[in-house]
């Protein structure tokens, strides 16, 4: 900066100037409505008179005189005024006891009008009340009522529902019935003609198994027997027995040996073979 | 209130740091405003001498007798004169000290006159680094300020109960005044660097011209 100084003076004069330029215009710029007020303070011009002594005494003492008139004017001015002032306040207390009193008996009134009032309105709450209980009670009575008939009604129903559906479960039960029924007469007759088909096919069994004996007349006999077989269609060994003979003892032989022949007999098994336990078998020749 | 708001007022009321940090920024603008008259000076009478000096040379009169002319001015010539004198004068005293190659006369000369150039050039180009380093760092000066006194401000705040405006706007408007500073000294020292570096780039150039022309000039004297 120093040697900048030396060299151009000009250029920082030149720069100082216009830094203090932007200040002054900064600082005045801103506070340019705060100036005035400042600047121009109120001078007070102080005026001066030459005077003579006694004149002055005189003026002295006239003002003295004066001065003293006046604080006894002022005393006197004062003293009416307190007397004034005390009048005032008892006017003022006066009117304020009045104020009060009044303002009691307004209240009374007021007390009075309002507990009336009160009176009435708790009265005109009471009834209101009382007809809002009638009222609520006679609703109740009435929900009752409904509530009541809505269950009657409700028993009514469940009694009509468990009504039918017992009929229901009876009626079912006598349908299963009748179809078991059914079921067992159609078995029934199954297993008859079941046992028919496998009873000529034993006969069928017995017949291949028996030897013509050549005696006249054979083909018109015919024999009972009863045979007695374990599960799988074995002939017990004893277990033929003639029931009903055919006159022929050789021919009874001969069947009976046949049937021993025979043995395993083609039989059912499970539950139709029970009715093959004890099977009885009318025999006769076939052609 | 209005009063205690002015610029004056917030500048005097301000913490010490503000107002160091105001001080600087208030001298480095002072110093970059004088830089810039003073540039601006030194750069006007360079373009001006080099229009003068470039009629001169231009104007078809013998060198040697501009060379004397020169001489006789005195040495406080610059600028193009200057680079003309350093070159002349190397390839006068290369010539009566015998060398008779052309080239070793032409080259001797151009290197001088790039001595002299470089000078010259340097000469235009003092101060302007000062210009950009105030242009670059002032605004971040003033910000230092800035956040220094808001900083206060706000610590200041931390002691009450009931935060009110009143109570923070002084202290950040005395704040804020630190920025403005260095952003009042900032725009004019970038906006001269710019301007600045143009001219003497410009300078430059007008002068490396001219040692090429006249060296151009003295090769063919040289040839002769």
């Amino acid at each position: 900066m120093l040697a900048m100084l030396k060299r151009s003076p000009v250029a920082v004069f030149l720069a100082v100037a216009l830094h203090l330029l932007i200040v002054f215009f900064l600082i005045f710029g801103m506070e340019w409505e705060l100036f005035p007020q400042q600047e121009n303070p109120q001078v007070e011009v102080v005026q001066a008179h030459a005077v003579d002594m006694k004149k002055l005494r005189q003026v002295e003492a006239e003002e003295k005189a004066r001065a003293r008139e006046k604080k006894e004017q002022q005393a006197k001015k004062q003293k009416q005024a307190e007397e004034k002032k005390r009048l005032a306040a008892l006017e003022k207390k006066r009117k304020a006891d009045a104020e009060a009193k009044r303002k009691a008996v307004a209240k009374q009134k007021a007390e009075a009008e309002a507990k009336r009032k009160a009176e009435v309105k708790r009265k005109a709450e009471a009834k209101r009340k009382a007809e809002e209980k009638r009222k609520a009670d006679a609703i109740a009575k009435k929900k009752a009522e409904e509530k009541r008939k809505a269950e009657a009604e409700a028993k009514r129903k469940a009694e009509a529902k468990r009504q039918a559906e017992l009929a229901a479960k009876r009626e079912a039960a006598a349908r299963a019935e009748r179809e078991r029924a059914l079921q067992d007469q159609l078995a029934a007759e199954q297993n008859a003609r079941e046992t028919d088909r496998y009873v000529a096919v034993i006969k069928q069994q017995i017949n291949r198994n028996w030897r013509r004996t050549g005696l006249p007349g054979e083909d018109q006999l015919t024999c009972r027997l009863r045979v007695r077989l374990i599960p799988g269609g074995e002939v017990i060994p004893g277990g033929v027995s003639i029931v009903k003979s055919s006159g022929n003892a050789a021919f009874d032989n001969k069947v009976e040996q046949a049937i021993y022949k025979a043995s395993p007999l083609p039989v059912p098994s499970g539950p139709l073979f029970e009715s093959f336990r004890n099977l009885t078998i009318d025999f006769k020749p076939s052609k | 209130m209005s009063t205690d708001l002015s610029i004056t007022h917030l500048i005097l009321n301000a913490s010490i740091v503000v107002q160091l940090v105001i001080g600087l920024l208030v001298f480095a603008s002072v110093m970059s405003w004088s830089m810039i008259f003073d540039r601006r000076r030194v750069l006007r009478q360079a373009g001006r001498a080099a229009d003068d000096f470039e009629n001169r040379f231009w104007s078809g009169g013998d060198l040697a007798e501009l060379y004397r002319q020169l001489e006789r001015d005195g040495d406080d010539e610059s600028g193009m004169a200057a680079i003309f004198r350093a070159g002349f004068r190397e390839f006068a005293r290369l010539r009566t000290k015998g060398h008779n190659d052309p080239m070793a006369l032409v080259q001797g000369a151009q290197r001088s006159m790039r001595v002299s150039l470089n000078r010259e050039v340097d000469r235009l180009e003092n101060h302007l680094s000062t210009l950009a380093t105030v242009g670059s760092t002032s605004p971040y000066v003033g910000l230092f300020g800035t956040v220094w006194g808001i900083m206060n401000s706000f610590t200041a705040l931390g002691n009450v109960k009931q935060a009110t405006l009143g109570l923070v706007a002084p202290g950040i408007a005395e704040a804020l005044i630190a920025t403005a500073i260095g952003l009042f000294a900032a725009i004019p020292a970038v906006v001269a660097y710019n301007r600045y570096s143009n001219k003497v780039e410009r300078l430059n150039n007008r002068y490396d011209d001219f040692v090429e022309e006249f060296a151009t000039i003295l090769q063919r004297q040289a040839g002769n």
